[in-house]
């Protein structure tokens, strides 16, 4: 075993030493800064775009004039979706989701606005981020530089010459895997470079106190799946009788893992768990609101009956009579209702858009690249559940908005000449901002077991398939 | 002649009797037949959506009956009435998803502001979204090249390996007609292979034989032909197996997938499209902060751009209904500009993706079949326009109503016109010209003869 290390050393030499090697690393470097930086600049601006709608879209709330509070509560308002923490890393699903929901009274809009970037008809893989050259260019790059190491040394018959001078297969194979892995580290460095880089100088990285807890995370997923991919190339270039057999098989296994099977995943996830079409939805949404009544109509039976309930409970027998004014509490009973409909019918949206990501995971068991995807959108808070997460957050925050105008609406509106009265602008300065914040790590990490099993699998199947492989007859 | 369709056969019955070959087309043929199998999925999907408009729409208004009846004021009718319009999906367009998947195909508007009601995303599954769908124009556009890449790339290598190259190219009469029968022989397979998928996934998906699909057919020959002619190149180039191997495999990825993705951030990055949200948020604004002005100040605003109402009597006390909509169409029109400018800057930064598109021909051949089918970018903005035209037509049905104070019973609810769903056919666009493909795959072809001269002279 002690000559694994010199075994290595001269792998890594013979690497080093071809000028293709350092031309691949410097177009890998050129990439890297590519991506990240540009990025990074479009995450500055988006950034710096929606805190300046923020701000507008609050300064116009407050800057409401005197109105009645159920005019507010149309009016309504917006929720942000702040970029996850490691956004500018690995934007995830972000470029699909709306970054806005406007919240309005009596109905739960879904989010809009997913941003307009991705509306061009252009091949849609991924986007170009610093994680999409984690994922998958480096796997490319270990196959490039790779594929020969063993099945090169068959090829040219140097192989019989080196175990006749005694080196044992299992010492010359993990030393060429230790030499790739040497030759590889300088392209792990530049991506930790550019990582590190990118969230030092990001403010959404900055907001997070579990930032660096999260990069290191990331950071083990892809150390993890690169490891795989380094096992499995020498793995297939000990199994192949030439180089470009190697080659080949190591190619179709990425386009698989990367290219192909998620596709083919998404396609069988949407038919396993079929969505509803929108408009179903909203009809369903629609007809379970319709069965509550309807709290604009005076005359609807459920709260008619509510109506003497409400009497009763104050012991007066019209509506004039109650020391708080009646329609207030009629609206803010029908938004309870209708927010408890709307609810049950979102839950039942995101659970089937959890279970199809899910059921995508699974097929990480034949595609490593979808694992790393899984755990690298969790940890960067870029996710479907971050999403969701937020969906929910802003139904709470909408819920609470519209009741509290509600409220002012019962205390402060008189029951008589209701809609010609208005309240005092002050009352609106005294609503809180819209805060959010993505899942925590342990909250995203929850579930994810499968997928660290996946990419440790990948790795150690290669490797005892490494070391049991005899290189002769292979 | 006939001593080059003599090789053609030969080496056609060559890829008869060779195993990667048939693996490859399989291959090829398995993820079409996946891919249409999907379209198939989505085209039910969307027409199960749209056969279902009628009966949502009827139940709506049975709704809006039972509260209406026998008469209600055609203001608070037409507040309550959401009328679907939808974006026709052809069989074409499902072998072709575009941007289809990510942007709504069926909008319910009614008469209140129209912007803030554009721009609404569908229910879709954003994690899927994220993977990339899987539709014919993928398989054909991404993995039909790679096929012909990994069957073309050894035409001269393998032989060189074995060291029997100069005897065969002897035996052949001539380099030029070594290659070309070689790699001719294997795009006319995977061509073949193509047409094949191509014609089966029509007649299964019922797509009608129109020059639409000819001219998406035609399309995907032409790229295929480009890329023809960068495997000849790629075969001359290298000098070994491994090398023509790595060599294809790099091209592919280069110009498949990196090259695409850098354009994509690149355009992104250097043409910011402010967002809908910007429209919405000020036309919020706009339209109530009109319930806090004088009702004569929207009025007046109201009949600059409808001077046929200009004489009508003034709006007196807290509400009308013709102020009410009078003040929703003066918050369109507050972001009238905005609007216009979102619309021209996102065509815009589709005509620069299409003038630059030829650096990755993957990307060129995506925008040519999306255009083709009806699918893309350009296709879905016509669609939002003629949402727009529709709720003027909407509008202009009302507006004598509201400024009548009229009733209406449900007998007149068919006042509300149904969406007129088909595009005027004159309008179906070309898309994108194929003479930048076919330029690129010139330019390979003569760099290939030049190396042919000076390789091998």
């Amino acid at each position: 075993m002690a000559s694994v290390l010199p075994i290595a050393l001269a792998e890594w030499r013979l690497i080093a030493r071809h000028r293709s090697t350092w031309l691949l690393f410097a177009l890998f470097v050129v990439l890297i800064a590519t991506a990240a930086g540009l990025n990074r600049a479009r995450q500055v601006r988006d950034r710096a775009q929606q805190l300046d709608y923020q701000r507008l879209v609050r300064a116009q709330w407050e800057g409401q004039p005197d109105r009645h509070p159920h005019r507010v509560s149309h009016y309504g308002t917006f929720a942000f979706r702040p970029p996850g923490p490691l956004a500018a890393i690995d934007p995830g699903v972000e470029s699909y989701t709306g970054r806005v929901q406007y919240l309005e009274a009596h109905r739960q809009n879904a989010a809009n606005f997913a941003e307009a970037g991705a509306l061009s008809s252009a091949f849609r893989l991924g986007e170009l981020s610093l994680a999409f050259v984690l994922q998958l260019v480096l796997p490319l790059v270990t196959i490039v530089l790779g594929h020969r190491a063993l099945a090169g040394e068959h090829e040219t018959g140097r192989l019989r010459f080196l175990l006749a001078q005694g080196v044992s297969q299992r010492a010359l194979a993990f030393g060429k895997l230790g030499g790739l892995a040497l030759a590889l580290a300088p392209f792990g460095a530049a991506g930790a470079v550019a990582a590190v880089l990118v969230a030092l100088t990001d403010l959404a990285f900055a907001a997070d106190a579990a930032a660096p807890a999260r990069l290191a995370v990331f950071a083990a997923a892809v150390l993890l799946h690169s490891a795989a991919w380094l096992a499995l190339t020498l793995w297939v270039s000990a199994r192949a009788k030439t180089s470009a057999r190697a080659c080949a098989v190591l190619v179709m296994l990425w386009l698989g893992s990367s290219v192909v099977v998620p596709r083919i995943a998404a396609v069988a996830a949407a038919a396993r768990h079929p969505l509803p079409d929108k408009s179903s939805f909203t009809a369903a949404v629609a007809a379970d609101t319709r069965k509550l009544g309807d709290a604009h109509n005076p005359d609807d039976p459920h709260y008619a009956q509510f109506k003497a309930e409400t009497l009763a409970r104050y012991g007066v027998t019209r509506v004039e009579d109650l020391p708080v004014n009646y329609a207030g509490i009629l609206m803010a009973r029908g938004e309870e209702l209708s927010a408890q409909t709307f609810a049950r019918h979102f839950a039942a949206l995101g659970e089937t858009m959890q279970a199809q990501a899910d059921f995508v995971n699974g097929w990480g068991l034949v595609a490593p690249t979808l694992a790393l995807r899984a755990l690298s959108a969790a940890a960067a808070g870029t996710d479907l559940r971050a999403d969701l997460k937020f969906q929910r957050e802003a139904e709470a925050y909408r819920y609470a908005f519209v009741q509290q105008l509600n409220g002012l609406h019962r205390d402060e509106v008189r029951y008589d000449d209701d809609k010609d009265q208005k309240l005092s602008a002050d009352h609106w300065k005294r609503f809180p901002d819209f805060r959010t914040a993505p899942p925590t790590l342990r909250e995203a990490l929850t579930g994810t077991g499968v997928a660290w099993l996946v990419l440790v699998l990948w790795t150690l199947v290669p490797l005892v398939g490494l070391a049991r492989t005899d290189l002769r007859t292979a | 002649m006939k001593a080059f369709l003599r090789l053609l056969l030969w080496e056609a019955r060559h890829l008869q009797r060779s195993g990667p070959a048939w693996l490859v087309c399989g291959g090829l043929l398995a993820a079409s037949l996946l891919a249409t199998w999907a379209g198939g999925r989505n085209l039910a999907r969307h027409r199960g959506e749209v056969a279902a408009l009628a009966a949502q729409y009827a139940t709506q208004m049975e709704t809006i009956t039972r509260e209406f009846s026998p008469q209600g004021e055609a203001g608070y009718v037409a507040y309550y009435t959401f009328i679907p319009t939808h974006w026709p999906m052809s069989p074409l367009a499902a072998l072709t998803t575009g941007v289809r998947d990510v942007v709504p195909s069926v909008i319910w508007v009614r008469m209140l502001g129209l912007e803030g009601q554009l721009y609404e995303a569908d229910l879709g599954n954003p994690a899927l979204q994220a993977l990339g769908g899987l539709d014919l124009a993928f398989v054909f556009c991404a993995l039909a090249p790679l096929a012909l890449l990994v069957l073309g790339h050894d035409a001269f290598t393998r032989d060189r390996d074995l060291g029997r190259f100069t005897l065969v190219a002897a035996q052949a009469g001539g380099l030029g007609r070594l290659l070309a029968a070689r790699i001719g022989a294997r795009a006319l397979l995977v061509v073949g292979t193509v047409t094949l998928a191509f014609a089966g996934a029509c007649a299964w998906l019922h797509v009608s034989p129109d020059g639409r699909a000819a001219r998406w057919l035609l399309a995907v020959w032409a790229y295929l032909a480009c890329w023809t002619s960068l495997a000849a190149c790629i075969a001359v180039v290298a000098r070994s197996v491994a090398g023509s191997l790595a060599l294809a495999l790099t091209t592919w990825v280069a110009s498949v997938i990196l090259v695409p993705a850098l354009l994509n951030l690149a355009l992104t990055a250097a043409f910011p499209v402010p967002e809908g949200l910007a429209l919405t948020v000020h036309q919020r604004q706009e339209s109530h902060a009109a319930w806090d002005r004088p009702r004569a100040e929207t009025m007046e605003k109201f009949f600059v751009h409808h001077p046929e109402w200009a004489g009508t009597p003034p709006v007196e006390g807290r509400f009308a209904w013709r102020w009410y909509y009078a003040m929703q169409e003066m918050g369109d029109q507050s972001v009238a500009a905005q609007s216009q400018a979102y619309r021209h800057n996102l065509r815009s930064r589709q005509a620069v993706m299409t003038r630059l598109a030829w650096l990755a021909p993957v990307a060129y051949a995506q925008l040519a079949l999306s255009a083709r089918a009806g699918t893309d970018l350009d296709a879905h903005l016509d669609y939002l326009d003629r949402v727009r035209a529709f709720h003027g037509e909407l509008r202009r049905r009302f507006y004598p109503l509201f400024f009548a104070e009229a009733s209406i019973t449900p007998a007149q609810f068919d006042l509300f016109p149904p969406f007129p769903a088909e595009p005027p056919a004159a309008a179906a666009p070309s898309g994108p010209s194929l003479w930048p493909l076919l330029a690129i795959g010139a330019l390979a072809f003569g760099a290939t003869r030049l190396l042919l001269r000076r390789r091998f002279l």
